[in-house]
């Protein structure tokens, strides 16, 4: 624990394009200390991507995999974070294409007006479980049943604070898209809190 | 303008199209209203999507081990050091591979002459003795018709007569062996 926070120390005033630069050089440590600052975040928005916990692990290391192989190509120009959640997005995409995987979609993306969420009960919460966490976990189940291309601009927006030109950057769409998109995947979930009752939000 | 407001809660609209929403909205009821909606959606995704996604614990080291396998993950070259000890590996490769060709090319072109020479000129050898003996033996045949008519007429005729016989007949067996020869090496 102790090696740890120094090790942690060591490392915290460092920029992530200098652990770069040094894990080019051939580092080790410095690509390690670059996988401990992204492991959470990346490990998160990968798993609420795909909804499950072996495939977002499996997912999470071989962003990694992929992070380090190109790292000869990063160009310090730009944020090392977007060009990781640039992979981390790419490799969710993938995986849910070569998946097919079901699309609990709430809509097409052409008709903006039919929010339909096909809902499954309500996960039992434990009776001490606070209100607040309920929320939460009701919050999390709405988001996890957004179709893959409004969750994946949520996710960036709330989970990972990212702006919207880093959105356009991630996923590639254009920024006017981004905009409009994380729009309408807000109304969708708005339609849906206010369908269950759930005004307060 | 439910897009407008909420590219102005996350603080993407520029300095002067802010100034102008915030105009807008000290008017209207319905927009400040809907911002007032939206905020709360916000706060509330804001909320619930801060925190590490529920239910995703990572393994203990799983860093060290994520990096270890990255670092021996050999199916991509990124360090400098390697990519000039590949670029090196890939030239020596390259020259090694144009030095057999070479070799071969060299070989084929040294070797495919020497035989097309053997060959032609012992072909050219089997024709000039064929056709050497066919030369001696027509003169062998027509010695033969003069000598009948000649024969005894004098003594000069005699004389011309025995010489190009003793000719042909030294030249002949020559002819016949220089034939078998060039026979046997076709």
């Amino acid at each position: 624990m102790n090696a740890h926070a120094v090790s942690l120390n060591k490392f915290n005033a460092v920029a992530d394009s200098e652990l770069v630069a040094k894990a080019v050089a051939g580092r080790e440590d410095s690509f390690e200390e670059l996988v401990r600052r992204y492991q959470r975040p990346i490990s998160a928005y990968v798993y609420r991507m795909v909804g499950d916990y072996d495939a977002a692990l499996d997912l999470t290391q071989e962003v990694f995999i992929k992070v380090y192989g190109s790292l000869a190509r990063y160009r310090s120009e730009f944020k090392f974070s977007t060009w990781i959640y640039k992979i981390a997005h790419n490799a969710a995409i993938d995986h849910l294409r070569r998946g097919s995987t079901r699309d609990q979609s709430l809509t097409s993306e052409s008709d903006g007006t039919q929010y339909e969420i096909p809902l499954k009960s309500a996960k039992p919460t434990p009776e001490e479980e606070s209100e607040r966490r309920e929320r939460r976990t009701e919050i999390e189940e709405v988001v996890s049943r957004l179709p893959h291309a409004y969750k994946d601009l949520i996710l960036l927006r709330h989970s990972h604070d990212l702006s919207y030109d880093e959105i356009s950057e991630v996923t590639g769409l254009p920024l006017g898209t981004v905009k409009n998109r994380l729009f309408r995947a807000r109304e969708i979930m708005r339609a849906h809190f206010l369908q269950r009752g759930i005004t307060s939000v | 303008m439910g897009e407008e407001t909420a590219a102005y809660l996350d603080g993407e609209l520029d300095c002067g199209a802010s100034l102008l929403f915030e105009t807008h909205l000290q008017e209207c009821i319905s927009c400040s209203a809907e911002l007032k909606e939206q905020q709360r959606l916000l706060c509330a995704l804001d909320f619930a999507l801060s925190a590490d996604a529920p239910g995703l614990e990572l393994p203990l080291e799983f860093a060290r081990i994520v990096a270890a396998n990255a670092e021996s993950d050999m199916s991509g070259v990124r360090q400098h050091v390697e990519n000039r000890r590949a670029l090196w590996l890939c030239m020596a490769l390259g020259l090694s591979s144009l030095i057999l060709l070479g070799a071969g090319t060299l070989y084929a072109a040294i070797s495919i002459p020497i035989r097309v020479i053997v060959k032609s000129s012992l072909s050219m050898f089997g024709v000039l003795s064929t056709s050497f003996y066919d030369a001696g033996a027509s003169a062998a045949v027509i010695l033969r018709a003069v000598e009948r008519r000649l024969i005894f007429e004098s003594y000069y005729t005699v004389l011309i007569a025995s010489l190009f016989f003793a000719i042909a007949v030294t030249l002949l067996p020559r002819l016949i062996v220089k034939y078998h020869r060039a026979q046997l090496t076709q």
